[in-house]
């Protein structure tokens, strides 16, 4: 089975507990080597958060059942990198788009 | 090994919710406010029943103990109700805003963790307070020194109370207790005006 070694997430949580205690947690499951946390947006009692995890195994059921015990739901899944190898994402011509002469 | 780890964890899990809930607050509050209240209950009862001559010193114990209990009750239920809403329509709020149910979470565990604090708090507080205030009529005393050391003791507790609150509001303990004594001196004040009257 291949091993999923990094997870990119959308996150709608409550500001109690807070993205140190969230990511204190994150980081106590097996398989996650770190975790970044960064609130992109602030609203009264809610705020916005992009938890990127990385790590050798990552267990996203583990991991969603950290974020959901603390108040949060996962509205995205934005990215994921599974397998030996980290791959980087390719570039196509898609993404720069058709350009006009 | 196994025994300190746990306990580690209850006390950081504990420490959590009290982060989530502000407990330690509300906890702080309830109890200065109940303990005032046994204190300045229990007060009147002395007056009274100095003033009705009663000289038993177990009549005014258990009229003491029963007021102590009356007070421990009704402060356990009345935080437990009134925490019990303020925290469930929180928590519904939280829920809108979230756009998820939030029970069995943490949050809702430390929401009825300040529920149970608040309420424990509430009801041990007054009856404590009061328990203390009439304690010389468990001593081998005789009644007048009973009365006198429950009154001294009852104004040493609201000292002491005020001086804790004055630290709390990192102002001056001297003031903070002064206040709370000046409470006690009208209490008794207005007691004996009323009791003069009736008596």
């Amino acid at each position: 089975m291949g091993q999923t070694r990094l997870i990119v997430l959308d996150v709608l949580k409550p500001h109690s507990p807070s993205i140190l205690e969230l990511a204190e947690r994150l980081t106590t499951l097996p398989g996650v080597g770190g975790v970044d946390i960064t609130i992109f947006e602030m609203d009264r009692k809610v705020e916005n958060a992009k938890i990127t995890l990385q790590g050798e195994d990552l267990q996203y059921e583990e991991i969603l059942r950290v974020i959901m015990d603390a108040g949060g739901t996962v509205h995205s899944v934005d990215k994921v990198q599974a397998g030996r190898l980290i791959v980087a994402e390719a570039k196509t011509p898609q993404d720069t788009g058709a350009q006009m002469r | 090994m196994a025994m300190r780890e746990r306990i580690r964890a209850y006390i950081k899990k504990i420490s959590a919710y009290n982060r989530i809930s502000h407990s330690d607050e509300i906890g702080r509050r309830y109890f200065a406010m109940n303990a005032f209240d046994g204190i300045l209950t229990t007060l009147g009862i002395l007056f009274g029943s100095y003033a009705g001559n009663i000289r038993e010193p177990h009549v005014v114990f258990i009229t003491g103990m029963g007021a102590a209990v009356a007070m421990g009750v009704s402060g356990f239920w009345g935080a437990y109700e009134t925490e019990r809403a303020e925290r469930s329509r929180d928590l519904k709020e939280l829920e809108d805003a979230t756009l998820r149910s939030l029970a069995d979470t943490e949050i809702s565990r430390a929401g009825d963790f300040a529920v149970w604090t608040a309420s424990i708090i509430d009801g041990v507080s007054p009856f404590a307070a009061a328990m203390l205030v009439i304690f010389p009529f468990f001593l081998p005393l005789s009644i007048e020194r009973m009365y006198l050391s429950a009154t001294v003791l009852a104004f040493l507790s609201l000292a002491a109370l005020g001086a804790y609150l004055g630290s709390l509001s990192k102002k001056s303990m001297t003031k903070g207790a002064l206040k709370m004594v000046l409470a006690g001196v009208i209490s008794a004040a207005i007691s004996v005006l009323l009791i003069g009257k009736a008596v």
